[in-house]
């Protein structure tokens, strides 16, 4: 997984002076957290639904091994075949010499955070294979040679005017000679272009939302239809996924079905949801005649048992970013890793390294506001804080915080001693120059960071224990 | 490969060993059991609730929902919502229902797949999501389920089932999944621009669902 996430702190600072991203990121909080707002009130039974969720999840990643085995098992019995990649590397070879024993030249995509997360088409391309990502959203930014910067809306960070330029530039070869701006038909050519790929491609390549062990089914859902022509009109149909993605039965498959649309946008349900198993069957009308299913571990099976093991619930729905005031600020690109948001802050440092993402955990106010709408329950600020610990235990902060916290830690332990630093503290800042309102703008040497970027509150005359001493203790 | 790898990588994680028949016991009673989890109140409606439910839910998705009585309605709906000299495609299961539409008129296929207009059968309905059950079986086939730019669809209103929970208690009645099944709830649509919601991004940009039979509900017919 290609991580640039070292250089968050200047691509927040990049982002932040964006204004075509900071009126796209308007958009996003505008619809999609008041879209789950309403969705959730329309659902009395979601808070249940959740707990349910969790509990499957649970129990399914506790019986993981056998759970992959019976759907391992029921995929074979339909004539498909499993393949199980450790890493990334195995994972793109895998794909790749499958597409190579069928002689594919050409390959549609739908849309699969894994396959982001493994970055297949780049792989598939270097080695001469056409590979057309067929959601509208990874569509655009594959054109724009873009990662995406949402999960679930990968080209939120554009405006139809960016969209019309990047189609004008590349569809103009196909013919499209005119630039247009109206969304409609930007949508109407998409779909005339990406209809000859997908009547032509030779493999598709699909991910899974979930995978049913009892049926050995995978689960597909988007609004376009995309998916559905993906793998209905190639010969050959790979699915990639992670090993977490198994749920039990399609009883357990229907309950995260009710939660992940309406996690993701607030609607009941997407326009296509599809169950599908194994290659074409006697009784089918069409379908592909090989079925692949890529199991990819690549840092999984390590966070089980693990303090991060929740973070295996999660489903990729996007709420969490959606209801982060972070991710809302600086959007995606700035983490510098496909996953993003407070998930991707969690996720990233398991994937990657730590050392290349120790921003992530620290770039959360801990408000907890994605916990509470997780359709999964995973405590996203308790794994931050993990997070924020191992790199305080691999001494991966700057030494000037190490060494302050240090002193600060200690200072808290000499009662009087701490009065006496608060107490000056306090009646320096009290009468400090330059003020206005109530508010310290400018202060010296290592304060100097704190009002470089915001003011400082004046304090009250006296610390709270000097006035708790002068009121004798009672309440003012 | 790296089956064995990962397999056993999770089990040590887990502090799990192969020889433990509990586990593998513990999985084989769930993966049997098909024990339903929380039913919304709203998946759990009979007779004509469950109607109201299912075609005011698909006509909020976007969907064109008409009950009409029977085929020779469903010709006269089609006549209507095709313009004069097209052409639509019926799936073998349309074909086979009996409909006549007057070839005068409109150009049938029955051996070829339109990119325009198709008519297709369906496995049933969930009322709680207003979605319609295609299959890749049963006289249906995929590309015509999701290739043409308006989907007509058949639906014989004691196929509307509550929930999906009774979709899967009937699949597995009738034989197992086939190799696709999905559940189409409104026409085919993308919010990727700009967050605004346009219809036909890659499937039907219209669905026209046609629920056939009695127009008041017999309450024994719903609890099917």
């Amino acid at each position: 997984m290609e991580v640039t996430s070292d250089k968050f702190i200047p691509l927040t600072e990049a982002a932040l002076q964006d204004d075509k991203l900071q009126s796209a990121l308007k958009q996003l909080s505008g619809r999609l957290a008041a879209g789950r707002t309403k969705g959730v009130a329309d659902l009395p039974e979601f808070d249940q639904l959740r707990t349910e969720a969790r509990d499957i999840k649970n129990h399914t990643l506790q019986h993981l091994d056998l759970y992959l085995e019976a759907f391992e098992e029921r995929v074979v019995e339909q004539g498909g075949k499993v393949h199980w990649a450790a890493d990334e590397s195995e994972a793109r070879e895998i794909i790749y010499q499958l597409c190579e024993s069928v002689e594919a030249k050409r390959v549609t995509k739908s849309k699969s955070m894994v396959t982001e997360e493994i970055d297949l088409v780049p792989y598939l391309e270097s080695k001469g294979i056409e590979a057309v990502e067929t959601d509208l959203g990874e569509y655009i930014i594959q054109l724009r040679g873009e990662k995406p910067s949402h999960i679930v809306a990968p080209a939120v960070h554009l405006s139809k005017e960016q969209v019309s330029e990047t189609f004008f530039v590349h569809h103009k070869k196909l013919g499209f000679n005119e630039k247009i701006d109206d969304r409609g038909a930007l949508v109407a050519e998409a779909r005339q272009v990406l209809r000859d790929k997908f009547l032509a491609a030779d493999v598709g390549i699909s991910g899974a939302n979930f995978l049913v062990a009892e049926t050995g089914t995978i689960v597909l859902v988007t609004n376009e239809g995309n998916a559905e022509l993906t793998t209905a009109l190639p010969n050959t149909h790979i699915v990639v996924t992670g090993i977490e993605k198994v749920v039990p039965t399609l009883e357990d498959a229907s309950t995260f079905i009710r939660l992940l649309a309406r996690s993701a946008l607030g609607a009941d349900i997407s326009a296509y949801t599809s169950f599908i198993t194994g290659p074409k069957h006697r009784e089918d009308g069409d379908g592909p005649e090989n079925f692949h299913v890529v199991l990819i571990d690549n840092g999984r099976s390590e966070m089980l048992g693990s303090e991060f093991q929740e973070m295996l619930r999660c489903i990729r729905c996007s709420a969490c970013l959606n209801h982060c005031p972070v991710y809302l600020s600086v959007g995606g690109h700035a983490y510098g890793s496909v996953y993003n948001g407070p998930m991707g802050a969690v996720l990233t440092p398991q994937l990657a390294t730590l050392e290349g993402s120790k921003h992530l955990a620290n770039a959360s106010s801990l408000c907890g506001r994605c916990e509470s709408v997780c359709p999964v329950m995973i405590p996203l600020p308790k794994l931050l804080r993990l997070w924020r610990d191992k790199e305080a235990e691999e001494k991966l902060n700057p030494m000037g915080m190490r060494w302050g916290l240090k002193a600060w830690a200690w200072l808290g332990r000499q009662p009087g001693l701490y009065r006496l630093t608060t107490g000056v503290a306090n009646w320096v800042l009290y009468r400090w120059p330059n003020r206005r309102g109530g508010f310290i703008h400018k202060l010296p040497a290592l304060a100097g960071a704190w009002t470089e970027h915001r003011d400082l509150r004046q304090p009250e005359q006296g610390t709270f224990s000097q006035q708790y001493r002068r009121n004798g203790g009672k309440r003012v | 490969m790296s089956r064995e790898s990962i397999l056993s990588a999770v089990r040590s994680r887990l502090g799990v060993s192969t020889t433990d028949q509990t586990r593998q016991q513990t999985i084989q009673s769930r993966l049997t059991a098909h024990r339903q989890n929380t039913r919304p109140a709203v998946g759990n409606l009979a007779g004509s609730e469950r109607v109201s439910q299912f075609i005011a839910s698909a006509t909020a998705k976007g969907a064109e929902v008409t009950r009409l009585k029977n085929l020779d309605e469903v010709a006269s709906y089609l006549l209507a919502s095709l313009p004069k000299g097209s052409h639509i495609s019926l799936t073998a299961a349309a074909s086979q229902t009996g409909l006549q539409l007057p070839e005068t008129e409109i150009d049938v296929w029955t051996k070829k797949t339109s990119l325009e207009n198709c008519l297709s059968t369906c496995f049933g309905a969930i009322a709680e999501s207003g979605s319609l059950v295609v299959r890749s079986d049963g006289g249906n086939s995929l590309t015509q389920n999701f290739l043409a730019d308006r989907h007509f669809v058949l639906l014989p209103v004691e196929d509307i089932l509550d929930s999906m929970e009774s979709v899967w208690d009937r699949v597995r009645g009738t034989g197992g999944m086939p190799r696709d099944l999905t559940l189409v709830s409104g026409p085919s649509s993308t919010g990727d621009i700009e967050m605004r919601m346009e219809k036909g991004a890659h499937g039907p940009r219209e669905l026209h669902i046609l629920i056939l039979g009695d127009l008041v509900l017999k309450d024994e017919v719903a609890e099917s």
